[in-house]
């Protein structure tokens, strides 16, 4: 019975992907595809303001091929790992899609070639929390209409907007709920926390750390967060892990955390380790 | 001919004295700087048909290099390789394979998929077509897959913003390849991938066509 080749054994496959690589080292194999310089567009504009930009798009192929330039709307997916939802434009209480406007929609670009789009982003007057939007930049597929089964295949990248109203940023965040436990399986300790983003723009906060810290000053465990990525009142579970033994006595544990903005939040709390690092105290975060 | 040859051992000696000094100055004074270009692409491959000459080694596929980028499965059979009932439609001996590359210069990045269906007018496929990423070092010079990425499972084609490839932090450029067929049930009766709906015997005649659309995103 044929299945489909990934389930075959990994070492065939490897052999396999050597005769492969061995092949498309000496063929160019790329398709048509597309090439952008933008892939994020952060602006802060002033309510009823308006500011312009340009995205450079190139095809580095030796194919002419169409280009199709879209908006839609996006937000992060909890648990907040970074995975987003597209969804058509003007559908979420996020979208800014609206006020983007930009040409031509649709354009092709000869092999090798390269072009500049402009838009330009108006912000209303009333607009008091951040707003979000996707460009995405699509080859056309290639229409097929065979006998049978046709599956065609387009490629998109994404030019995510970050559209923030001047004067009225709020990026605070609650942090509450921590939890130290020893490990069920090891002597190390599970530590996590609930970060609500309360204020009204997106955060991104990767670079989230914890240091236990005795009572002379002595550094026992660091660790890092996972990275998270939140839209207004998500709320998302920051978790990390020592592997070793502490010692029993009273230490302090210091999170901190630094958003992309650079902002950074500190906080600190009591634990007490006791015997084969049973954790007799956690206090609160301050 | 002495004149001009002077004349050259003046200008040779001059350029000696002079240059020494100009050349030292250099040596400490030249920059070197060099920028790389934040673009961001998401290369695509051409479509390979793969006929696994309805053996389960992969060592005897053969690998076409069909030379655009669309699928065609041509018409489903509803047989076996050894002839026997298959209950269902199905497409053999071939599956398709392409290569997926993310190239975001550091910026970490995901590769997903969409598909709204296989559609003939107004009757759709059921999710009897699977779509699965692999990862194989020999395509990215040896290196095994990040320990911080993350590489999708098999699933239906079918599907919305299905993650085929999670770069994690480091966010390295690899390689990733898709393949997409249309397999019939495993011998010991399980589904070929998760969310398999066959594509039954009494399926509506017709071409079937959608768009499976890769997109690549930042963070």
């Amino acid at each position: 019975m044929e299945t489909l080749r990934p389930r075959k054994t990994i070492a065939i496959l490897s052999l396999l992907g050597i005769s492969v690589f061995i092949f498309l080292s000496v063929v160019d194999f790329s398709y048509a595809f597309v090439r952008i310089d933008n892939m994020k567009v952060k602006l802060t504009i002033a309510p009823g303001e308006t500011t312009t930009g340009q995205t450079r798009i190139e095809n580095p192929s030796a194919d002419t091929i169409t280009v199709k330039v879209y908006l839609e709307d996006w937000y992060y997916v909890l648990p907040g790992n970074g995975d987003k939802k597209f969804m058509p434009p003007g559908t979420t209480s996020f979208s800014c899609a609206s006020w983007i406007n930009f040409a031509p929609s649709e354009f092709t670009m000869p092999p090798f070639s390269s072009r500049v789009l402009s838009f330009s982003v108006s912000m209303p007057e009333d607009v008091r929390e951040g707003r979000y939007a996707v460009m995405f930049f699509e080859t056309v597929p290639v229409v097929a209409e065979n006998e049978g089964i046709n599956v065609m295949i387009a490629t998109r990248i994404g030019s995510l907007f970050y559209i923030e109203p001047e004067g009225f940023t709020d990026d605070s965040a609650e942090l509450s709920n921590l939890s130290v436990k020893k490990q069920s399986a090891g002597q190390g300790l599970e530590i996590s926390l609930d970060y609500k983003n309360t204020g009204n723009v997106a955060q991104v906060m990767e670079k989230g750390n914890f240091s236990i810290i005795d009572r002379q000053g002595k550094v026992y465990a660091r660790g890092r967060f996972n990275d998270i990525y939140t839209f207004p009142q998500d709320s998302v579970k920051l978790t990390s892990k020592w592997k070793t033994l502490l010692p029993d006595g009273k230490y302090d544990l210091v999170i901190t955390l630094t958003k992309d903005n650079n902002q950074v939040i500190v906080r600190e709390a009591e634990i007490e380790i006791g015997a084969l690092g049973k954790v007799l105290g956690v206090g609160q975060l301050r | 001919m002495r004149k001009v040859i002077l004349s050259l051992l003046a200008i040779t000696t001059m350029a000696w004295f002079v240059g020494l000094p100009i050349y030292a100055a250099m040596t400490d004074s030249v920059s070197v700087s060099a920028t790389i270009n934040g673009t961001t692409e998401l290369i695509m491959s051409t479509v390979f048909q793969v006929d696994s000459k309805d053996t389960p080694d992969p060592a005897d596929d053969v690998w076409t290099d069909t030379g655009g980028k669309t699928i065609n499965f041509g018409n489903l059979t509803h047989t076996l390789a050894d002839g026997t009932e298959a209950g269902m439609w199905i497409a053999r001996p071939y599956y398709y394979a392409l290569f997926l590359t993310g190239w975001t210069f550091g910026q970490k990045y995901k590769i997903t998929s969409t598909n709204g269906g296989l559609w003939s007018g107004a009757d759709v496929l059921p999710k009897g077509v699977e779509l699965t990423p692999g990862y194989n070092a020999a395509d990215n010079g040896g290196q095994a897959i990040p320990l911080d990425a993350t590489l999708g499972s098999a699933g239906p084609l079918e599907t919305v913003g299905k993650t085929l490839y999670d770069s994690g932090p480091s966010a390295k450029l690899r390689t990733i390849q898709v393949y997409i067929g249309v397999p019939p049930i495993n011998t010991d009766g399980t589904d070929p991938f998760p969310g398999h709906v066959p594509i039954p015997l009494d399926q509506k005649a017709g071409t079937y066509s959608g768009t499976v659309t890769f997109t690549l995103t930042l963070y």
